[in-house]
């Protein structure tokens, strides 16, 4: 089966890929549209009964160590604690039950020696417990004779050094899921502290743009003022002199003239002197209104909407209110 | 540099290795012993053997103390990693698992914290690019106008 679906895809994808690729049926159904409107097949369920992976049977409520006289080793420290209410290892003294192993094996070692020197081919008898047998009813045999073995003083002691140094690895793998919970601790609080430190810098620069930003407003804001105040001053003097003008020019309208002057002369004079005032009712208009650009101008400049003559309220300004905004909520954190 | 635990464990090797090498050191230089009621009948002289290497024997005895200093030296190392180990009542397993949660609780909080920086940031930045792209304009249209008359 799993050869067919080999041949079905294209060889370049099996020349290029070490794993073969995922089926397309169900790559399909993941579209950014289909995630987003819920229509894609939720993940898996997770797998509580056994099942196999590498052609290993798992059973995922396995305990993840499991104890040594599962595996036919006699068990030599007891991590029980007195009230045996809590019968896992973390709450344990494995400390001194690692150091009782530590120093055991020295002892153990002392002893080979010393049977060898002294007679490494004294024979011991030993009695065991005879594994338990069934009758032909299917009932355990009361009392079965215990079995006897014969083996040098020395098989003995090495066995024992066997069985020391197979209790100390067993016991220190035993440690081995508690140090994967710390090191999962340790990367958490590492992130953490990134995140922070991230945020933290974050603010600070934020912060020196929100001041840089401030200086800038300040420093344009009297510059702004003066070049309008002087740009008013300019202007008023203009009004005031176009107004002298036309004032100096209606002396000459053509009622006050027409008694002592030639009507052709005074109508040419005349009308030369009304499109003098026309002009400089342009002019005046033509400036008031540059006027009126550059105050638009100076108010973008200072990256504000509204300048009100001198009284520039920060307040009104969008940008000042979200800095006020981020100080405030920053204050919050 | 592996953990502790592979520490320990490869000390815990290291000592029966060691153990391995001590005993077969010791086998290999010992003296050969009589068989009883034999040895003469060989007639081979032992005593005369070790008068011909007595360098060799103090350099055995080096060897042999060397191994002796070794072993105690790898025991007293287990027994240092195994000091080195964290303490019960920081192992508790409840604990842990208490540890981490809070620990994801408070990753969490530094994340939000991290998003709405940089939502702020980026606020900032399209408000001054506003600006900025208006200031642009409003000068261009201020440098064309003396133009147009």
């Amino acid at each position: 089966m799993m050869d067919n679906q080999h041949f079905d895809e294209p060889p370049t994808a099996q020349l290029s890929s070490t794993y073969p690729s995922a089926p397309m049926e169900y790559v399909n159904m993941y579209t950014n549209e289909n995630v987003k409107s819920g229509k894609a097949p939720p993940p898996p369920k997770i797998i509580k009964d056994n099942y196999t992976s590498f052609g290993r049977l798992i059973d995922p409520n396995e305990v993840l160590i499991r104890p040594l006289e599962s595996q036919g080793i006699q068990q030599l420290y007891s991590l029980q604690t007195p009230d045996q209410s809590r019968p896992h290892l973390n709450t344990n003294n494995y400390k001194r039950e690692l150091k009782k192993l530590n120093h055991s094996i020295l002892i153990a070692y002392l002893d080979l020696l010393e049977v060898l020197v002294k007679a490494p081919n004294t024979q011991i008898q030993i009695e065991q417990a005879a594994p338990i047998q069934l009758n032909e009813l299917g009932e355990p045999i009361q009392n079965p004779e215990p079995i006897v073995i014969i083996k040098t003083l020395r098989e003995q002691k090495l066995e024992d050094l066997e069985v020391l140094f197979i209790n100390m690895h067993h016991l220190i793998n035993e440690l081995r899921p508690h140090q994967a919970r710390d090191n999962i601790r340790c990367i958490l609080e590492m992130q953490k502290q990134q995140r922070i430190e991230l945020a933290e810098k974050f603010k600070e620069h934020l912060r020196k743009i929100v001041d840089l930003l401030k200086h800038c407003i300040d420093s344009i804001r009297p510059e702004v003022c003066a070049k309008q105040s002087t740009l008013m001053n300019e202007l008023s003097n203009l009004i005031k002199n176009a107004n002298q003008l036309t004032k100096s020019l209606d002396k000459f309208s053509p009622n006050k003239t027409n008694g002592y002057h030639i009507q052709d002369e005074s109508d040419i004079e005349m009308r030369e002197m009304d499109t003098e005032r026309n002009n400089l009712i342009n002019l005046v208009n033509i400036t008031s209104n540059k006027l009126s650009q550059q105050k638009i101008n100076n108010n973008n400049n200072n990256e504000q909407s509204i300048i009100n003559n001198k009284n520039c309220d920060i307040k009104d300004l969008i940008l000042c209110d979200l800095i006020d905004d981020f100080l405030i909520k920053e204050n919050e954190f | 540099m592996s953990d502790r635990l592979s520490q320990l464990q490869d000390q815990v090797n290291k000592l029966a290795s060691l153990f391995c090498d001590a005993t077969g050191i010791l086998q290999q230089r010992a003296k050969p012993s009589k068989f009883e009621n034999f040895a003469e009948s060989l007639n081979r002289g032992y005593e005369d053997d070790d008068k011909d290497k007595p360098v060799d024997e103090k350099s055995i005895e080096d060897v042999k103390i060397e191994y002796a200093k070794s072993i105690t030296s790898a025991a007293k190392r287990i027994d240092e990693l195994i000091d080195s180990l964290p303490n019960e009542d920081e192992s508790n397993e409840q604990l842990q698992a208490q540890q981490l949660r809070e620990l994801e609780i408070e990753n969490a909080i530094a994340a939000r914290q991290l998003e709405y920086v940089t939502k702020c940031a980026e606020n900032l930045l399209q408000q001054i690019q506003q600006k900025i792209s208006y200031v642009a304009q409003s000068q261009l249209n201020f440098h064309q106008e003396p133009k147009d008359p």
